[in-house]
């Protein structure tokens, strides 16, 4: 039996992976796993933390293994870090066995959602904030399935993707 | 007579225990139950590799004052912190089964559509509430010199063949074994396991050893089969998560041989009427002989994410495989903890049976009357 690709979520931070990719596991009834929270419950500790007492590179490599074990499954929903498929490495093991939807926003929706929460280990203010999206904006772009969230709700974006997900695969039991 | 009730879900706010029945006079404090809540949680193979230990504390709310129990129902608390940051997320549904877990039986038994109200109180987190329990029966039982200590005998391929040392070393040597277990060259041997199955992406089950030392003979009935001793124990260690097999005293090994080699003979030693060896664990037709009381268990490895296994989406009934989230490599030293706690437990409440009262004097004063019944 073919297998049903993984839905995998990525997009700088703010966009919405994390709410958007539980709204569309709901409708869909597939499992949900968001790749920050499973470091997290593997680490014992927040991202932040991790980050601080660890560093960056190590955090990247639990990032990596903890992709290369859910890509193994089908039939899930992945919200990924913000970095995560910026390693071509990580990209190329995601495109192999999921669709992905990279989300994106403008600059004051995604400062204004942020706003709302502090454990950003990547954020020291508003100017680092800006430059690490400019830096990051490009390879972003380069991710199919593009989707500007900055005027819509999670539901109407969940319902987005999962529009584009049965137009690209004729997946026609992802019937919502 | 004991008993006590647990409730709580291992997301939810924090794990609740009620004993009751426990007698008036006994000294008892959180320190009496936190170290052991410790070594349940850290030991060599748990998911700790990065965690900044975020230890377990036990608060009594009910049944001690100034330091000593006052007969009424004795409650413990044992907060999850884990809690705020995690109450206000709404995850969806968990549709797949994991195969060997309660997921699939427990949500067709209770008619759920998401699997994590199985998961929530089937999940191992309530072993440390029926630790804390353990804990007290432990401190109970020493007031009378009765004492439990539960270790390692194996770790995947790793096994101690003979444990030559007195439950009273092997206390001591434990607590030198990151892996609770009383010899160092195999405790070497077993976290060189435990590295290779990390690295391997794999997950070891192992045997664990309970002996309690210095029960005295009579507890337990042979008059009822729900009153004899090795079906109570069984209960109690077969109702951990992940340990699926047992046997008490040497019954293994024993099955093989002839019954010639393997029944401890009765004999006169200083006087006194007692047993030339131990193959039985402590225990004859339901009670307690007078000698250590020997039960060891059997731990399956719990499954692991990396090689997640084939199951079902019971909603849209894709085919499909269930990763599963843990950390851990081997949690056998743990179930050791776990095992030592629900033994104590049974053999205090038999104790107590036999020399109830309301008071730890009045108990100690019907226990010293049947020793010198024993004697005379």
């Amino acid at each position: 039996m073919e297998q049903t690709k993984n839905i995998i979520i990525t997009g700088f931070m703010g966009t919405g992976k994390t709410t958007v990719g539980r709204e569309v596991a709901r409708i869909l009834a597939r499992e949900f796993y968001d790749t920050d929270e499973i470091i997290e419950a593997r680490a014992g500790m927040c991202i932040t933390d991790v980050f601080n007492l660890h560093g960056e590179p190590s955090f990247r490599q639990m990032e990596s293994a903890v992709m290369a074990e859910l890509v193994r499954s089908d039939h899930t929903v992945i919200a990924t870090g913000g970095g995560t498929l910026l390693n071509d490495g990580i990209a190329d093991l995601a495109l192999k066995t999921g669709i992905i939807f990279c989300l994106n926003a403008d600059l004051p929706s995604l400062a204004a959602r942020l706003r709302l929460s502090i454990n950003r280990p990547l954020l020291r203010g508003r100017d680092t904030f800006q430059s690490l999206l400019q830096q990051r904006e490009k390879s972003y772009r380069q991710l199919p399935n593009q989707i500007d969230t900055t005027h819509l709700s999670p539901h109407e974006v969940a319902s987005a993707i999962i529009d584009e997900y049965r137009q690209l695969t004729g997946d026609v039991a992802s019937r919502a | 007579m004991l008993r006590f009730l647990t409730a709580g879900e291992s997301h939810g706010p924090g794990l609740t225990a009620i004993i009751e029945g426990l007698p008036a006079g006994l000294p008892l404090t959180v320190d009496h139950i936190n170290p052991m809540l410790q070594r349940r949680q850290r030991s060599y193979g748990r998911g700790t590799r990065m965690k900044r230990i975020e230890k377990d504390q036990i608060a009594i709310t009910g049944g001690v004052r100034n330091g000593i129990t006052i007969g009424s129902p004795l409650a413990l608390w044992l907060e999850n912190r884990d809690w705020q940051n995690r109450k206000d997320k709404n995850p969806p549904p968990k549709r797949v089964p994991r195969p060997g877990h309660a997921d699939l039986a427990g949500v067709l038994k209770y008619g759920f559509d998401d699997i994590q109200n199985v998961i929530e109180r089937a999940s191992a987190r309530e072993t440390a509430i029926r630790t804390a329990v353990g804990a007290v029966a432990i401190r109970l039982l020493a007031e009378f010199d009765i004492h439990v200590v539960g270790y390692v005998r194996g770790i995947g391929g790793q096994t101690l063949i003979d444990n030559e040392h007195s439950p009273e070393e092997i206390k001591k040597r434990i607590k030198s074994s990151p892996v609770y277990c009383p010899d160092p060259e195999k405790t070497n041997l077993m976290c060189k396991e435990i590295d290779r199955a990390r690295e391997a992406g794999d997950t070891l089950g192992g045997v664990f050893e309970v002996l309690v030392d210095n029960a005295p003979v009579g507890l337990g009935s042979h008059v009822h089969w729900d009153r004899k001793l090795d079906g109570r124990l069984a209960q109690a260690i077969l109702s951990i998560p992940s340990v699926k097999g047992l046997e008490i005293g040497s019954a293994i090994a024993n099955a093989a041989h002839p019954g010639s080699h393997v029944h401890d003979h009765i004999i006169l030693q200083d006087g006194r009427i007692t047993h030339s060896s131990n193959r039985a664990g402590g225990l004859e037709g339901g009670i307690t002989n007078g000698e250590k009381i020997v039960i060891r268990g059997f731990a399956k490895p719990i499954s692991s994410l990396r090689k997640p296994l084939p199951s079902v989406n019971m909603a849209t009934k894709a085919v499909t495989k269930a990763p599963y989230v843990r950390s851990d490599i081997c949690v056998v030293p743990a179930i050791s903890v776990i095992a030592e706690a629900v033994v104590a437990w049974i053999i205090a409440d038999c104790f107590v049976e036999k020399f109830g009262g309301d008071s730890i004097a009045e108990i100690n004063a019907n226990f010293d009357r049947y020793r010198q019944g024993l004697t005379g």
